[in-house]
Parts: structure tokens; sequence; C-alpha cells
């Protein structure tokens, strides 16, 4: 891209079909990579709930002991 | 008659970006929209482009390979999710106002503005330049930006591309059949002399018009500065602190920083807050952050003596504008449209830019003269009604999109006779 000329008519044609491949391509992907981090988010927190669990248990446990 | 503006975000710089317009243009007839990047408002006649889920991921991947592929205004794909909104397809002409930042590709806008009758009001110099919104004392613009010697500015490219990208400008205008507006003379000046711009037919000169600020009388002033805790006695600068180097904060701080005042003075900040550090030995500080449509923003215009605006570049300056409103007269550098819009040196005073001592030498002057400030107030507050009043800006813009329609009309019978 360093030696790419944007101004001459084969780039336009070329920026032209980029905007149309981001569009095509790359906004589903960004769409997945969001609902990707989204539900990623969501699975942590089972694990922190048993966790808080656990702790909770072995203490009461330590207690009575 | 329907038009529909296209922007960046809808409330964010809502009295210059057609926000306004929508409500306020149905008296005389035109039925307006807005489609923008970010949707901030809930008004049903503003619909998003990029609200979609991931939409910001994808704007910020974009900027990053605009950024390190030294490419600025092309690779943006709103443009195309424009042409295909109902909004779109209505309209019966399209207004752009800030449309470089990240939302249209300028080879998208080509096919755009050969569909439907264009406007775009250009806010800054960037369709003229390679790259930057300001060019700010440089010329390169006006040979076509070989070498750039300022690739940091906004928007800043890795690579000495600049010389590609105005030739692209080029290429795009020559074949585009637009009318522009510009609010101020000195725009209208750059765009003639432009060899991008130079050969546009239709180029209005159309000044803002103020709106929905109430300025406060005179009489208030005292009641002003008590709620903003600043000394009846104090000479009260007011100035907004923005670190970007085309606000021109650097050449006010080096002016106040000279030497001690010769009387009591408050600085009075909106904006940014932090800033002013440096002053904080001589000065009294008063930092309001960012004030909104909370009620303090005619206060601290109220409240001043005069208002400092050392931008290095403006293509007008609406806070000139409002503090001529209120009646403050205001301090400015030359070299922008400042000069022109607040009428120095008769209402306002303008310096060479960059000038830190007479920058100084005009705050002296008006702090040692309150008759000088109350005859360049009352004269700002005249000018301010008779050229930025919001009827006269509103019946222009109305008066505009009738004329833009008007001819290509004409222009699609004649094609149609052919």
């Amino acid at each position: 891209m360093e030696e790419f000329d944007v101004s001459t008519p084969e780039a336009e044609e070329a920026m032209r079909a980029a905007t149309a491949l981001v569009l095509e391509v790359a906004r589903p992907l960004a769409r997945k990579v969001e609902l990707y981090e989204r539900t990623l988010g969501l699975a942590v927190i089972p694990v922190l709930i048993r966790r808080a669990i656990l702790a909770r248990w072995r203490r009461v446990r330590e207690d009575r002991r | 008659m329907k038009v529909l503006h296209v922007t960046d975000a809808d409330l964010p710089s809502r009295h210059f970006n057609g926000y306004d317009l929508l409500d306020d243009l149905i008296s005389r007839g035109v039925d307006g929209k807005q489609a923008v990047l970010r949707r901030t408002s809930d008004n049903p006649r503003v619909v998003a482009l990029a609200s979609g889920r991931g939409d910001e991921e994808l704007q910020f991947w974009i900027r990053q390979v605009e950024r390190q592929h030294s490419v600025n205004g092309l690779l943006a794909p709103w443009g195309r999710v424009l042409a295909e909104t109902p909004e779109f397809l209505e309209a019966e002409i399209v207004h752009y106002h800030l449309i470089h930042n990240e939302v249209i590709s300028l080879y998208d806008l080509r096919m755009l503005v050969g569909v439907k009758p264009s406007i775009w009001t250009f806010h800054d110099p960037w369709p003229l330049t390679g790259h930057c919104v300001h060019p700010m004392g440089c010329v390169g613009w006006l040979s076509g930006c070989a070498p750039c010697p300022y690739l940091g500015r906004t928007f800043p490219i890795a690579h000495d591309h600049a010389d590609r990208l105005w030739r692209a400008k080029q290429r795009v205008f020559a074949g585009l059949d637009l009318d522009v507006v510009v609010a101020s003379r000195w725009m209208l000046d750059m765009v003639r002399r432009s060899a991008v711009t130079s050969h546009l037919r239709n180029v209005h000169v159309i000044p803002f018009g103020l709106n929905s600020r109430p300025f406060l009388p005179d009489g208030e002033q005292a009641e002003s500065r008590r709620r903003l805790a600043i000394p009846a006695t104090d000479f009260v600068v007011l100035l907004r602190a923005h670190a970007w180097e085309a606000k021109g904060l650097a050449h006010l701080i080096d002016a106040l920083a000279m030497k001690p005042p010769a009387r009591s003075t408050t600085l009075l900040a909106l904006d940014g807050r932090g800033l002013l550090r440096k002053l904080q030995r001589d000065y009294r500080l008063v930092e309001l952050g960012w004030v909104g449509d909370d009620g303090r923003y005619p206060l601290a215009f109220s409240a001043c003596d005069v208002f400092a605006m050392p931008s290095l570049a403006e293509a007008f300056g609406l806070m000139a504008v409002e503090a001529m409103a209120a009646g403050r007269p205001v301090v400015c550098f030359e070299g922008t449209a400042l000069p022109e819009v607040t009428h120095a040196p008769e209402c306002g005073i303008a310096v060479p830019a960059g000038d830190a001592i007479a920058l100084r030498a005009a705050l002296d002057q008006l702090a040692a003269d309150p008759s000088d400030r109350a005859r360049r107030g009352r004269l700002g507050r005249e000018i301010a009604a008779s050229e930025y009043g919001y009827e006269r800006y509103l019946d222009s813009m109305a008066g505009l999109y009738r004329s833009v329609l008007a001819r290509h009309e004409i222009g699609a019978m004649a094609e149609s006779s052919r």
C-alpha cells in the first residue's frame, strides 16, 4: 500500500471495491466478534458463582471444625 | 421539499450540522431528515447508518487501516449504506455536512452526487488539502501538498501520501456537480484559490445563524459572576481551553504568562480542565469544563469582559459570534475567518497569528479601557443581530434549497427534451 497511488482511476475502482468488501465481509465479521465478546462475558458468570459458592462452603466447613 | 442532511452525529454540533434545521425549516416548506453514523438523540427524523452490532468495532478497524496505510477519507463504507436507505431514496436534495470524519468515502461520494442534487457545506478546508483539516499557515494545498511537512496533523498519516490524496480529491471534484456552502468569505477565498475546487461554479456564502442560546442582558453581569464565584471587580477573560493546536491555547497561555496582570484577573475557561495550571499563580482560574445546555453557557458569556479566541484556524467561529451577541469584544488572530466574522478592527481585535506579545497588548488595552469594551460590545451585538440572525439564516437555507432544486429540474427537463 505504501507505493499505491490512490489518485489513479484504477485506485478509485479498487477503493470502491474495498468499501463494498468492507460491507460484505468485514461488517458481518465485526458483528460476530462483538457477539463473541459479549457471550464470552456471560460465560464467565456461572464460573464466578460456582467459585463464590465453593469458597463459602469451605469457610462454613472450616468453622464447623 | 424533502432534504436529507448527512453528517457524523446528530446532537454534537447540532447548531451547524443540519440537526436544528430539521424542525426549524418546516415552516418554510422544507421537510428535513438526517442520516448520521452515531445517533445520540431519539428524534424520529434521524436515521443511523452505523448503529448495528459490531459497527463501532468496524469503524475503529477502518480508522486503523486508513492511518496505517496513509489513506484518508477513502475507505468508509457508509455511503453505500446511505444510498440504500429510504430517506436517501425519497430525498429531493442531499445536504452533506461533516462527512470527512470516516462517514463517506470520497469515491462513493461521486456516486451519491451523481444520483441526487447535492450540497456540501465545507466546515473546514479539508476538501482542499491532502490530509489535514486545517493547513494553519502551510501553503502546500495551493500546489498539491508535496511534500507534506505536517503528517501528524489531523487526520494524521504515517507516510507522506498527501500529494496522492490531494490528487484524488482533485479527480473527484473535477467530476462533481455539487453546490458548496461556506460560512465566510475567508473560506470562499480558499475555495476559489484551490486547484481542487476553483472550477466549482455554485459556491454560496451563508454565515451560520444564532438560535438557541439566549444571552443575558448586560445588567446580569454581577449576578452571573456571583453564581460562578467570580469577584465582581475582577477583569474576566473567557476562553475555550482545548488542547488541539488549531485552537491556539498555547499562544494565549504564553501571552498571559508573560507578566502578571495589572489588575486582578479571572480566567474563565470552557471545555477542557487542567490546561491552565501554569497560570494559577497570577490568575484566578474558574474552569467550567464541558458546558452543554445546562444554563451555564450564557452565564459564562455574561460574566466575562472579553472573549479570547486565539484560534490559528477557523472557517467561521460560532463562539466569536456568540460572544458578540452577548455584547463582549473578541480578541483573535489574523489568518483565519475570525477578523472578518468579528469585523476587526472596528469591533473585534485581530493581531498577527501566533504573536503572544500583540495578543497580550490587546487584552491589556481592553482591561484598561472599559469604554472601548462597551463600544465594541454594543457594535458586536448589532452585528450579531443584523448579520448572524437565525431567521435570516433559515431564509438563506430555504432559498438555497429551492434554487438548487429548480436548477436541477431545469437541467433534467433539458436533458429529457434532447
